[in-house]
């Protein structure tokens, strides 16, 4: 029996959800790494999902290898679009640095420790493009060295030496 | 110096991450927003073509 309307309606709202808790965590990840400003990734996540629900019917046919590239190549090309238009409207600096300081105030956090958490998010904001997305996808997305490798196309090793990397800079930079 | 680093990295990442609060206004928004797009592709598409057939309609009578 098809399905009407309104149970097709229902049947891809449920879908979307499913699709948003289960990769919104490494997309947001992902995409802060591309650009590494959090409120540009908060935006260009949106962007993303605007794109899922509007191709929701073809997304529902996917199967669950597919959906994860495919949702990857429609962050990967955001991010590219954002960092082209960025190139042209330079990014206001520090966004990521003061945010952090802001979030903090008035909790039990010490000021030391404020000012070594702004100096963390500062060494990560200023990696390279490729040692901040293995880095952020591996810390804050939670994914191990293969997952983020199948990802990017990348070996795993290539991902652990690039973490590795990512974390003697940051290191160096916070002087720890 | 790993342990200190290793602290600090955990606090980041807990500052970094998007909160559950933030997710589920960009679950809305994306749903809302993709909707809104569409209603006024609707809208265009009723304000460019009812016209150019009323226009064709008008023309076949003569």
């Amino acid at each position: 029996m098809k399905p009407t309307n309104d149970q097709s309606s229902v049947e891809n709202s449920e879908f979307f959800d499913s699709v948003f808790r289960e990769h919104q965590k490494v997309l947001f990840a992902y995409l802060l790494g591309q650009v590494g400003n959090r409120d540009h990734a908060e935006d260009l996540l949106q962007q993303v999902f605007v794109r899922v629900w509007r191709h929701i019917e073809s997304a529902r046919q996917k199967p669950s290898k597919a959906l994860r590239h495919w949702l990857f190549s429609i962050a990967s090309n955001i991010a590219v679009d954002f960092r082209r238009s960025e190139t042209r409207h330079k990014l206001v600096p520090n966004v990521l640095l003061e945010e952090v300081v802001d979030v903090k105030k008035g909790s039990e956090v010490g000021l030391i420790e404020r000012e070594s958490l702004a100096r963390i998010s500062k060494a990560v904001e200023n990696l390279p493009e490729d040692l901040r997305t293995a880095f952020t996808m591996t810390v804050l997305g939670e994914m191990n060295s293969e997952e983020v490798g199948m990802v990017l196309g990348k070996p795993a090793g290539t991902i652990r030496y690039q973490v590795s990397e990512a974390r003697k800079r940051i290191a160096r930079e916070v002087g720890l | 110096m790993s342990s200190e680093l290793d602290r600090m990295l955990e606090l980041w990442k807990v500052q970094s991450k998007l909160s559950e609060v933030r997710a589920e206004q960009i679950r809305m928004a994306s749903k809302s927003e993709s909707a809104a797009e569409v209603m006024s592709i609707q809208w265009w598409k009723s304000v460019l073509i009812i016209p150019h057939t009323v226009f064709i309609g008008v023309g076949g009578q003569r």
